[in-house]
C-alpha cells in the first residue's frame, strides 16, 4: 500500500468526518434540549441539497449564499415543526417515544413529498471549485479541500457560539437544567425553537455543501440519518465535542476500511467497532457518566 | 443497634468532589434528618444509599450486609425504600394499583406468573389486596381509592407516594425532600404522618433543605455543607453552632 | 361497567361469526390473500405493541420477523422439519437472539434502545444480502417455500395449498396470539411492563428488577414477531433481505399507533383500519398511499395520541349516562 493512497484515503475521511460531524451537531444539540430523537434530521439534511440544486445549479446564485439560505429556509422548516408538531407533545406524557414516532412519520412524508416534487432519480449538482492539487504525489481536487475547510470553519463557528455568545450560553444552560433557566427568565420555548432552528439549518447546509460531491436524491436523508446516529452514539448522547470526535471516527473508519475491505465487509466492522465501544464505554466516547 | 452505617463515602464528579469522606449512621426506631443548604451533597448523599449511583469511594453497610454499588431494585428488596424529590406516581393508574405494585415484591408472585394457573394467583393477590387497602387507609387516600394518580391533587400525590413506599413494607424509609413545592397547610399534614409513620415503629432518614421544618420530627440531624459533614447531633443543639447558622445564611444572603 | 363489556363482547363475537364464514360471504382469492396477510400484520403490530408497552420502540422489530422468517424456512428446507415444529422453534430462536440485544441496549432508555436497533436492523440486512449466500440466498432471498401440510396415517391429509385452508390457519394462530398477549397484559406480569413504561425509577424503588421485566417484555414481542415472520414466509413463499428491513417496520408502526398503543386491541383494529383501506379502498393513489400513512401517523400522534381504540371512551364520556354506572 502507497503512501499516497493513504493519504488520499486520510483527507476522503476528513471530509466524511467533518461532514457527518456536522449533521450530527444537531441532532446532539436537538438531544440535549429537548430530549427527543430527531428522526427528521436526513430530510433537513435532504432539503439542503435541494436547495443547492435549484439555487446553485439552476438558478446560478453564488455558492456561500446558497449555503446561507439552505439553512435558513430548512432551519425555518425546522423552528415551525418544533412549534406545531414537537412542542405540544413535550406536555404530554412519554415524550420521548410520541415524539420519536412523530418524528419517523415526518420522516416519511419528507421523503414522500421529495419524490413527488422532484422525482425519484439521482441529480447532480454542478461543482462550485475547480481545479486540483498535487502535493508530493497526492492528488485531492479543491472542491473536497474547499468542502473540509467550510465544515471545520462551521464546526468552529459553531462552537465559539456555544461557547462564548450569550445565546450560545443560554442554549446549554437550558440544556442542563430547563426549570433553573425559566427561573432565570430566559424564555426556554424561544431558546428552544432557536435551537430546533440552529439543528435542523446545520444539517441543510451540510446536505448542500456535500451535494456538489456526492449528488443528491430524495432517500440520500435515510442513507445518512443511520450514519450521524452511529456517530452521535458513538460520540455521546447530547456531547458536542463528542459528536465531533465520533465524525473523524466513522468518516476515517469507512474511508480506511473501503480501501482494504468490500462495503458491506466495512459496514459490518463499523457496526462490530461502534458495539465494542459501547459495551466498554456504554454512554460513548465523550458521554456524561 | 445501627440500621445504617456510612463509612467514608465519597463522590467525586470529573474534577468535583460533591461528597467528601462522609461519615454517619442510622439507629433502628429513630428519625435522622440529613440538612444542608442547596447544593450541599445531600441529593448525592441520597442517591448513592438508594444505589441510584455508586460512590466513588467508601461503604455503606444496611443492616450488616454491605449494599455499596447495588442496583436500587435490591436495595429496596432488602428494606432501604425511598421516595422521590419530583412527584414520581404510576401517573395512568388508580391509587389502589400504585400500591398493589408496591406489596409486590412481598408477595411470592414469580417471575413468570403469567404462566400460573389463575386461582394461584387469585389468593396471592387477595393477600395482596389486602395489604395495599390497608396501606391506604393509614394514609387516608381511601376515598380516592379508584381514582387516576394523574387527577389527585399534588399533596394527595405526594400522600400515594408514601403510601407506595410503605406497602413495600420497609425497614428503613427514606425521604427525599418530602416538604417541597408544599404550601403551609400541606407541610403540617405531612409532618403529622410522618410523626405517624414513625409511632408505628419505623426507621426514617430524612433529606430536607427547610431546617425548621424538621427540627421537629427529627432525633438527631447531620449537617452537610460543601460535601462535608459541619456538624451532628440534637437538633435544638445543632442549631445554636455558628457554623451552621453561618452555612445557611451565608447561602441565602 | 357492565354495559360496555356487554357492547365489546357482542362486537368480538359478531366479528368472529364473519371471519369464521368468511367463506360462504365470498370466494374471490384477491379477499382471502389480504385478510391473510391483515391476520400476519395483526400478529406483527401487536408483537410490536408488546414491546412499546415498556416504553420502547424497536426498530429492528422487522428484522426479528425476518429472522423467524429465515430461521422457520430454513428448518423445513434444510433440516427437514415439518412446519409445525419449524414456526415455534423458529419463534423460540427469535426470542433467544432478541435476548442477547435487550441485554446490551435495555441498560438505557429510548434514544440508545432505539439508535441500537435501528443498526441491528441494518446489520441483519446487509449480513443476509452480502454472507453465508448459499445459505441465505443473498439479495434475492429464499423462494419456492412450502406450504405446510397434515397427515394422519394415509387417510387424512389437509394440504394448506389453496389461500381458504391458509386463511384458516392465520386466522387460528392470530386468535390465539391474541389471546395469550391479552392474557399478559391483564397479568400482574403486564401491570409491571406498564408500571415501567410510567415510571421507572418507581419501578426499581419498590424492589422490582425493571432490567428483568424489559428483557422478557422484548423477548415476548420478539417470539411474536418471529411467528409472524414464519407464516409470512410459508405464506407467501418468497423472502428477501429487503422484506424485513428498517423502512418495513414504519407502516405498523401507523397500525399500532392509529389503533392505540398499549392496548390489546389497539393494534388489532388499526391493523384491520388500515389494511382494509389501503388494499380496497386507496389502491388507486398507489404511491401517495404511503404519504398519507406517513400523515396520519403525525397527525394521530398530535392531535389523537390514544388512537381509533379511545373512541368509545370519548363518545360514552360525553355522554355519560349512556356508558351505564361509569366509574
Amino acid at each position: 500500500m502507497e503512501w499516497s493512497l493513504l493519504a488520499q484515503g486520510g483527507l476522503n475521511g476528513v471530509m466524511l468526518g467533518v461532514n457527518y460531524a456536522l449533521i450530527a451537531l444537531g441532532l446532539t444539540l436537538i438531544f440535549g434540549i429537548l430530549g427527543i430523537v430527531n428522526f427528521t434530521h436526513g430530510e433537513m439534511y435532504m432539503l439542503g441539497g435541494y436547495v443547492a440544486y435549484y439555487f446553485f445549479g439552476h438558478f446560478g446564485l453564488n455558492f456561500f449564499a446558497t449555503l446561507a439560505l439552505s439553512a435558513v429556509l430548512v432551519g425555518a422548516l425546522g423552528v415551525i415543526l418544533e412549534k406545531f408538531i414537537f412542542r405540544p407533545l413535550t406536555k404530554r406524557p412519554k415524550l420521548e417515544l410520541t415524539s420519536l414516532i412523530a418524528a419517523v412519520g415526518l420522516a416519511w412524508v419528507f421523503q414522500m413529498l421529495a419524490i413527488i416534487a422532484f422525482g425519484d432519480l439521482d441529480k447532480n449538482v454542478p461543482s462550485a471549485f475547480k481545479g486540483i492539487l498535487r502535493m508530493s504525489g497526492v492528488v485531492i481536487t479543491v472542491e473536497r479541500l474547499a468542502t473540509i475547510i467550510i465544515g471545520l470553519c462551521l464546526v468552529v463557528l459553531l462552537n465559539v457560539f456555544l461557547l462564548k455568545s450569550k445565546t450560545g450560553m443560554t442554549i446549554r444552560a437550558v440544556a442542563q437544567d430547563k426549570e433553573a433557566a425559566a427561573l432565570q427568565g430566559v424564555s426556554v420555548d424561544r431558546i428552544t425553537a432557536l435551537t430546533f432552528g440552529i439543528g435542523c439549518g446545520l444539517a441543510a447546509i451540510s446536505g448542500a455543501l456535500i451535494a456538489p460531491i456526492f449528488g443528491i436524491s430524495p432517500n440520500m436523508g435515510g442513507e445518512v440519518i443511520l450514519k450521524a446516529f452511529l456517530v452521535v452514539i458513538l460520540g455521546g448522547m447530547g456531547s458536542v465535542p463528542g459528536a465531533m470526535l465520533g465524525g473523524l471516527v466513522l468518516g476515517f473508519v469507512e474511508s480506511f476500511g473501503c480501501l482494504f475491505f468490500s462495503v458491506p465487509t466495512v459496514m459490518v466492522l463499523t457496526f462490530s467497532i461502534i458495539i465494542l465501544i459501547l459495551i466498554l464505554k456504554p454512554k460513548g466516547l465523550l458521554g456524561h457518566a | 443497634m445501627k440500621l445504617l452505617k456510612v463509612d467514608n463515602l465519597t463522590k467525586r464528579f470529573g474534577g468535583l468532589v460533591a461528597v467528601n469522606g462522609l461519615d454517619f449512621y442510622i439507629d433502628r426506631g429513630e428519625i435522622l434528618g440529613l440538612i444542608g443548604p442547596n447544593g450541599a451533597g445531600k441529593t448525592t448523599v441520597f442517591n448513592m444509599i438508594t444505589g441510584a449511583f455508586a460512590p466513588s469511594d467508601g461503604e455503606i453497610v444496611f443492616e450488616g450486609t454491605r449494599i455499596t454499588g447495588f442496583k436500587p431494585n435490591r436495595i429496596a428488596r432488602l428494606g432501604a425504600v425511598r421516595t422521590f424529590q419530583l412527584t414520581n406516581v404510576f401517573h395512568e393508574m388508580t391509587v389502589l394499583e400504585n400500591v398493589i405494585l408496591g406489596t409486590h415484591h412481598n408477595s411470592g408472585i414469580g417471575f413468570f406468573q403469567f404462566l400460573h394457573s389463575k386461582s394461584h394467583i387469585r389468593k396471592k393477590d387477595t393477600d395482596a389486596l389486602e395489604k395495599a387497602t390497608k396501606v391506604i387507609d393509614f394514609l387516608d387516600l381511601t376515598d380516592q381509592i379508584d381514582t387516576l394518580a394523574n387527577n389527585l391533587p399534588h399533596g394527595q400525590q405526594r400522600r400515594l407516594e408514601m403510601a407506595i413506599a410503605l406497602a413495600v413494607e420497609p425497614k428503613l424509609l427514606l425521604l427525599d425532600e418530602p416538604l417541597q413545592g408544599m404550601n403551609q397547610d400541606e407541610v403540617r399534614d405531612m409532618l403529622s404522618r410522618i410523626q405517624k409513620i414513625r409511632s408505628t415503629g419505623a426507621t426514617i432518614l430524612l433529606v430536607e433543605h427547610n431546617m425548621k421544618a424538621v427540627t421537629n420530627v427529627c432525633d438527631r440531624v447531620v449537617v452537610l455543607d460543601f460535601g462535608r459533614k459541619l456538624d451532628e447531633g440534637a437538633p435544638t443543639e445543632v442549631m445554636k453552632n455558628p457554623a451552621v447558622i453561618e452555612a445557611y445564611l451565608g447561602i441565602q444572603a | 361497567m357492565p354495559k360496555k363489556i356487554g357492547i365489546e363482547a357482542i362486537l368480538i363475537i359478531l366479528a368472529l361469526v364473519v371471519l369464521v364464514t368468511m367463506p360462504w360471504l365470498t370466494q374471490e382469492t384477491y379477499v382471502f390473500h389480504i385478510l391473510c396477510l391483515i391476520g400476519i400484520n395483526i400478529i406483527f403490530a401487536a408483537s410490536l405493541n408488546a414491546i412499546l408497552n415498556i416504553g420502547e420502540l424497536n426498530l429492528a422489530q422487522s428484522a426479528f420477523m425476518g429472522i423467524g422468517a429465515y430461521a422457520s424456512t430454513l428448518l423445513v428446507t434444510r433440516v427437514g422439519l415439518s412446519f409445525w415444529f419449524a414456526l415455534p422453534l423458529a419463534a423460540l430462536i427469535t426470542a433467544v437472539i432478541s435476548l442477547l440485544i435487550g441485554l446490551l441496549t435495555l441498560r438505557f432508555r429510548g434514544a440508545y434502545f432505539l439508535l441500537f436497533t435501528f443498526l441491528f436492523a441494518e446489520l441483519i440486512r446487509i449480513l443476509l444480502s452480502n454472507f453465508g449466500i448459499s445459505v441465505f440466498g443473498g439479495i434475492p432471498g429464499l423462494t419456492n417455500i412450502p406450504r405446510p401440510s397434515i397427515e394422519l396415517g394415509s387417510l387424512i391429509k389437509i394440504s394448506f395449498d389453496s389461500k381458504i385452508e391458509f386463511y384458516y390457519l392465520i386466522l387460528l394462530i392470530t386468535l390465539g396470539s391474541i389471546a395469550i398477549l391479552s392474557r399478559i397484559d391483564r397479568s400482574r406480569t403486564g401491570m409491571i411492563f406498564w408500571a415501567i413504561s410510567q415510571s421507572e425509577s418507581l419501578t426499581e424503588s419498590i424492589g422490582i428488577d425493571s432490567m428483568k421485566f424489559k428483557i422478557l417484555g422484548v423477548a415476548i414481542g420478539c417470539f411474536f414477531a418471529g411467528v409472524a415472520g414464519s407464516l409470512y414466509a410459508h405464506f407467501v413463499g418468497i423472502i428477501t433481505p429487503t422484506d424485513f428491513a428498517v423502512h418495513s417496520v414504519l407502516a405498523p408502526i401507523a397500525y399500532v399507533v392509529v389503533g392505540g398503543m398499549g392496548t390489546v386491541f389497539g393494534p388489532v383494529i388499526g391493523t384491520t383500519f388500515l389494511m382494509v383501506l389501503s388494499h380496497f379502498f386507496l389502491r388507486e393513489l398507489g404511491f401517495y398511499e404511503l404519504l398519507v400513512y406517513g400523515l396520519i401517523i403525525v397527525g394521530i400522534i398530535r392531535f389523537m395520541p390514544e388512537g381509533l381504540i379511545s373512541i368509545p371512551n370519548f363518545i360514552f364520556s360525553r355522554f355519560p349516562e349512556a356508558s351505564g354506572s361509569g366509574k
